[in-house]
């Protein structure tokens, strides 16, 4: 069996330009779209907080952190958080900062981390997966017959404007270590897993689309025209108010 | 506003609301601060009002003149250095420097002409709300140090938050900055305990606290319900400019 990663969408918030997208993504090949990968695959997902500065620098130290040294303990997660937090600071300190930039470094950057690890399979023929997650961004475990796992958040009513989150913070941190949520399943080779950030699993939560609905979204890909046509869904959802104008990325796991 | 204000009588009252205006200001420009500078999340004006009602801010054209965020986070008068203090994360607390930008020196010149003052908020509300139908309704924070010397400005306040978006009404908040050393007063629910007649008159101008903002302040320890009206006295609002919603943010006291 091997698994892939393949990243379906990675938008804006409407109304902002591209480069305001400030969630990320990574696997452990570094290479986003990751698409030769076998075991063990890490990927990992973060939405850097709008209201933290630096905080798609922040994002991307986490995702990369992860994929390359997965902490699946909380004290493993501490000892990263706090080598990101260092490299994060001297990069924003390199050069002087307006005085609202200085007093809004000083609070710290902000982001989710949902990081997944699929482990080969066991000599019992089962394949095993583990997550870690601090905040709103999901992962959705999907079988034929509909959704497996929901993780860490499963009600439409969890998700608002003041997830949990990881930050640069150590004192904050401190406050958010009790949130942080482990989980660990198996999977068959007709499951798949979506990854998303929380608009869209918000939108995924309330209305338990078909697996149908993804499988139709799959069987185009890959094809130029995915994305393109998922960003019109995603528009017209966003401008009839039933998914929350936000930065969306929305990536799968499944067997090639 | 000459006269000494009631929680700190070294400070007068237009020292206090010059503080918070500027604090308020300052907390506003922080929260649209991102890496690459401040992001035009909201359109901001200010009316001066004491001897005459005023534009406040240095180059604004016209009182009814709202300008982008970021213009006016990169004009303040000057940038001063002042303590905070602050947790430590290991249940100390520690001073911090904090910069604090100055757009307004405190004014104590008389009169204040409160119901001018909300005519022209009005005024440049409505303009702003025919063009931008859709958006989260304007929200209006007005400070004072005394009752309106130019009539009941309650009908004029009621017009105001008649105004509306199709996400609301517009939002009318009022902070009384007052000589009477009483204890302040946050987002009250009734007008009892309220120190005077004026305190009671600028709670009932007050609307209600927005369902987003009554989780929000509760979920941060704020004592609030479903009827606290955006009233405070003898305190400052920047609890308010943090529950502006913008997107993701993190919780300060979770």
């Amino acid at each position: 069996m091997r698994l892939q990663l393949e990243v379906l969408l990675k938008v804006q918030k409407q109304g902002n330009a591209p480069e305001d997208y400030e969630d990320a993504i990574a696997c452990r090949s570094g290479d986003p779209e990751c698409h030769d990968n076998g075991f063990p695959l890490v990927v990992a997902i973060a939405d850097g907080a709008t209201e933290s500065s630096f905080s798609k620098l922040w994002a991307e130290l986490l995702v990369t952190e992860f994929v390359h040294e997965p902490f699946m303990t909380p004290d493993d997660m501490k000892r990263s958080i706090a080598r990101c937090a260092r490299l994060w600071s001297r990069i924003v300190r390199k050069k002087p900062l307006p005085w609202y930039a200085e007093e809004k470094v000083k609070m710290g950057a902000f982001s989710t981390l949902l990081g997944v690890q699929f482990l080969p399979p066991n000599s019992d023929g089962l394949a095993r997966w583990q997550a870690i997650a601090l905040g709103d961004s999901c992962l959705f475990q999907i079988g034929p017959e509909g959704p497996v796992t929901q993780f860490p958040i499963t009600a439409y009513e969890d998700f608002g404007s003041t997830p949990p989150l990881v930050s640069t913070d150590a004192a904050y941190n401190s406050r958010s270590w009790n949130e942080l949520a482990y989980i660990e399943g198996v999977w068959t080779r007709d499951d798949f897993f979506l990854l998303m950030t929380d608009a869209l699993a918000q939108w995924a939560t309330k209305e338990h689309p078909a697996p149908s609905f993804w499988g139709e979204l799959l069987a185009t890909f890959p094809s130029n025209d995915v994305s393109s046509s998922l960003r019109d869904w995603i528009d017209r959802q966003r401008q009839s108010g039933i998914i929350r104008n936000d930065d969306i990325t929305l990536a799968i796991v499944r067997q090639r | 506003m000459a006269d000494p204000w009631g929680r700190d009588t070294q400070k007068r009252k237009c020292d206090a609301v010059a503080d918070a205006m500027n604090r308020m200001l300052a907390n506003l420009v922080i929260k649209c601060s991102k890496s690459e500078g401040v992001r035009d999340y909201f359109h901001v004006g200010i009316v001066g009002y004491g001897g005459n009602v005023a534009p406040a801010l240095a180059g604004a054209r016209a009182a009814t003149e709202l300008v982008p965020i970021s213009s006016i986070a990169n004009a303040p008068l000057r940038i001063e250095e002042r303590a905070q203090k602050i947790p430590d994360g290991a249940g100390g607390i520690v001073e911090q420097k904090v910069k604090f930008p100055i757009w307004f020196d405190p004014i104590a010149n008389g009169g204040t002409p409160m119901c001018e003052a909300l005519r022209l908020a009005h005024q440049t509300c409505e303009g702003w709300v025919s063009e931008h139908s859709s958006s989260f309704p304007p929200t209006v924070l007005n400070i004072t140090d005394g009752e309106a010397t130019d009539g009941d400005p309650f009908p004029q306040a009621d017009q105001l938050r008649s105004l509306a978006t199709s996400d609301g009404n517009a939002l009318l908040y009022n902070a009384h900055i007052s000589s009477n050393p009483a204890n302040p007063v946050e987002y009250p629910d009734n007008e009892e305990g309220l120190a005077d007649q004026f305190g009671r008159l600028l709670f009932r101008m007050s609307s209600t606290l927005p369902s987003h903002v009554v989780s929000a302040g509760r979920q941060e320890g704020l004592t609030v319900s479903d009827a606290s009206r955006g009233f405070v006295f003898n305190a400052d609002m920047v609890t308010l400019i943090r529950f502006l919603d913008i997107g993701t943010r993190a919780s300060q006291l979770r």
